[in-house]
């Protein structure tokens, strides 16, 4: 195999060449055979899924709570590593290294969230000898402080958000000068932290003070770290994040964009890509700071690079956010439009394989920009279906799913760590799935997710579906008007469902009225009516319902 | 099965209901029922013949022609019921001395601990107010009163771990004479 040629400028690093022409291996490809993933959920059964494909032991660890979860169906071995809580479990280093010791695991995959980008678990699980499934510790801890990173980008000329990182000190009086300097309306947010929290944005100056003693309170509850900085906020912006991914050789491209606009409280639940405004153009420029990005910390592994955009057309300009060093909620939308398996690639890349021989010639740059490392086809939106009360303030709701199905259909995908019948509890992200739909063009893929959600049969916990399939009918969201001020600006009192029909009144009041037909229940000694459960007439009831009702 | 039940949650709908046989043969097609609905001052009541499918779905029969389903699973307190095609949770209001409470305290939603108590009782409070803040799977959850009231129990205390379930917080009516 020849390495690329470069032509003009330079390309990056290109593989190195032995005299032959043949690919010179400077990293020596790694054995895995037996993979341990310290994960739960739903990212766990998709990594065990992968595993699975490429002929890969897979070994779970879980807690009590999670005996009987899906993530431990999923793998081919399983070790017991605690009490229900995180901290009593998954995120304790000793007892994940142990369970890989005892099952022989070679390599650790993380997932996402809990210690995937936690630089002392990787330096510990190379250190025990096992292969790390994600980027080198240094670029976890250069990535990990917000600060740290938005200073990077600068060096690496990286557009950034315009603001503060608390240089002058963290005290009111600097950070309110700061302020002034940026201008108001500024984001305060916490230095160690994501997912919203420590994050507080003020209008004005006279709010000032009280915020900034709130975010600082809060980061320092969520993360051990009250340090907090400023960031100018700007008006109805995208969030667009790029897909990156590096090699032991040096090597990073780009796998295209997602948009991931719609969130609530900073919580993502629509994403999609191909971003509905990114023009080639853009996706190339983007894509060519992100890369810049991923080799300033000499990424490896999959990656994303953060960004917000703000404007429109040829006025749109974007800015560095964040760099998370780790494999995303949303990876399945870029999976479907590059036909690429993201969870095979990290592992043929923590093997030592390079892009190249993986993905074939890379693309090459130029000053403006570089293409994705394959063609992007199609279009895929995601959704993520929470098990919370949107009339509760949205509060983690709790029970038992007795009805959780999705009939098959063409061009959908489902990712979830739960079964019908399984416990919902209260340790864990409420996270229940991912529902992912393909199409030719936006307007397909969102018709097929819709379609989707309509036929999605939930019972038994609260969930925020009916506002997934509001937002997915919104003549906003069709038309692509995704922001990140959309759940917003479209429910400015909050979610609230319509009115329950006279209907539902009707049945709650005749239903212990009108005996219950069927063998199993009449007369027996289970069902309605008797105390005892009958889980099988349950199903029948409920699935003929969803069924028989619409 | 008469009671009153809520649906939506707290600031939810809430409605009494009840339903009586009408005398009459009895049909082989089903229950004739009369069923009262009763919504805050209004009560409509409606006569349906009722039967179950085979899978003990709920089959309404109106006297205008009108045939509808619904399904309704019970979950321990809770009622699942499924019907225009949307699901909605019902919970039974719970009957205190014969009499319906309608000021149920607001509990604490899941494991996790009290972390700010904003109120105390006799405070005023309107709808929507925030009372109690609980922490929990490392966020602050925040408690919001259901109504315009005053607060007439408090049981949160700022620091104590909580089970689901816990009462926290009650509000109460504002008294008649000062009620705007």
């Amino acid at each position: 195999m020849s390495a690329p040629q470069s032509q003009g400028l330079p390309n990056g690093p290109v593989e190195p060449v032995g005299p032959d022409g043949a690919a010179e291996t400077v990293v020596s490809k790694t054995k895995i055979k037996k993979v341990l993933i310290a994960n739960r959920g739903e990212i766990a059964v998709r990594v065990a899924t992968t595993l699975r494909a490429m002929g890969i032991r897979s070994v779970a660890v879980y807690s009590e709570a999670d005996a009987s979860a899906a993530h431990v169906r999923a793998c081919d071995e399983a070790v017991c590593i605690g009490p229900p809580a995180p901290r009593e479990s998954y995120l304790v280093v000793d007892k994940i290294l142990a369970a890989a010791k005892a099952t022989g695991a070679d390599a650790i995959h993380p997932g996402y969230g809990f210690l995937s980008e936690n630089a002392a678990f990787a330096e510990a699980v190379s250190a025990a000898g096992l292969t790390w499934i994600g980027p080198p510790p240094s670029a976890i801890v250069a990535m990990g402080s917000k600060i740290a990173s938005r200073e990077k980008m600068i060096a690496a000329n990286v557009p950034v958000v315009p603001g503060y990182n608390a240089e002058e000190g963290q005290d009111l009086r600097s950070l309110t000068a700061a302020a002034r300097r940026i201008g108001f309306p500024v984001l305060v947010k916490a230095t160690a932290g994501g997912g919203g929290k420590g994050m507080r944005s003020v209008q004005s100056e006279d709010e000032f003070a009280e915020n900034v003693a709130l975010a600082q309170r809060e980061a320092l509850a969520a993360f051990g770290d009250g340090t907090v900085y400023l960031e100018k906020l700007l008006v109805r912006p995208r969030h667009v994040e790029i897909q990156i991914f590096g090699d032991r050789f040096g090597n990073v491209v780009h796998l295209g964009e997602r948009e991931c606009s719609i969130q609530r409280r900073h919580q993502k639940v629509y994403e999609e890509s191909p971003s509905p405004v990114l023009s080639e153009r853009l996706r190339r420029a983007m894509g060519l700071a992100a890369v810049r990005a991923g080799e300033a910390v000499d990424y490896v592994g999959a990656g994303t690079v953060e960004f917000m955009l703000v404007g429109h057309g040829e006025e749109a300009s974007f800015f560095f956010l964040e760099m998370n060093t780790r494999l995303q909620v949303e990876h399945p939308v870029t999976e479907l439009v590059t036909g690429l398996d993201l969870v095979r690639l990290q592992v043929e890349v923590a093997k030592g394989r390079s892009l190249t021989e993986l993905l074939g010639a890379l693309p090459v740059r130029d000053e403006h920009g570089v293409d994705p490392a394959v063609p992007l086809r199609g279009h895929a939106i995601e959704v993520r279906l929470y098990a919370e009360d949107p009339q509760n303030g949205f509060m983690p709701s709790t029970g038992t799913l007795l009805r959780y199905r999705l009939p098959h259909q063409p061009g959908v995908r489902l990712d979830t760590g739960f079964a019908e019948g399984d416990e919902v509890s209260v340790f864990y992200d409420p996270m229940l799935a991912k529902l992912i739909a393909y199409g030719d063009t936006r307007e397909h893929a969102t018709r097929r997710l819709v379609g989707a959600l309509e036929r999605w049969e939930v019972l038994g916990v609260t969930t925020n579906l009916e506002l997934l399939r509001e937002i997915g009918v919104h003549p906003a969201f069709i038309r692509g008007e995704t922001h990140t001020g959309f759940i917003a600006e479209h429910w400015p009192d909050g979610f609230v469902a319509q009115a329950p029909p006279e209907l539902a009144w009707l049945a709650l009041a005749v239903e212990g009225l009108v005996p219950s037909k069927g063998g199993h229940a009449a007369g027996s000694a289970s069902g309605p009516g008797t105390g005892k459960p009958d889980p099988v007439a349950t199903w029948r009831r409920v699935g003929a319902a969803f069924g028989g009702v619409r | 099965m008469s009671g009153v039940f809520r649906i939506g949650g707290l600031g939810g709908h809430e409605a009494k209901v009840s339903a009586e046989r009408v005398t009459g043969p009895v049909n082989d097609a089903g229950v004739e029922l009369l069923v009262h609905v009763g919504h805050g001052a209004g009560e409509r009541a409606t006569e349906v013949l009722v039967s179950r499918d085979p899978d003990d779905t709920l089959v309404f029969r109106f006297p205008d022609g009108r045939v509808e389903r619904a399904v309704v699973v019970r979950d321990g307190k809770r009622r699942w019921v499924v019907a225009g095609g949307r699901v909605h949770l019902a919970t039974e209001v719970v009957q205190k001395k014969g009499q319906v409470d309608l000021n149920p305290s607001l509990e604490a939603p899941m494991p996790g601990k009290v972390a700010r108590v904003l109120v105390k009782v006799g405070d005023r409070v309107t709808k929507g107010q925030t009372l109690i803040t609980v922490e929990a799977m490392k966020m602050e959850h925040a408690l919001k009163s259901p109504k315009d009231g005053v607060v007439e129990l408090l049981t949160a205390v700022e620091g104590a771990l909580v089970a689901p379930g816990t009462p926290l917080v009650k509000v109460g009516d504002l008294p008649a004479e000062v009620a705007q």
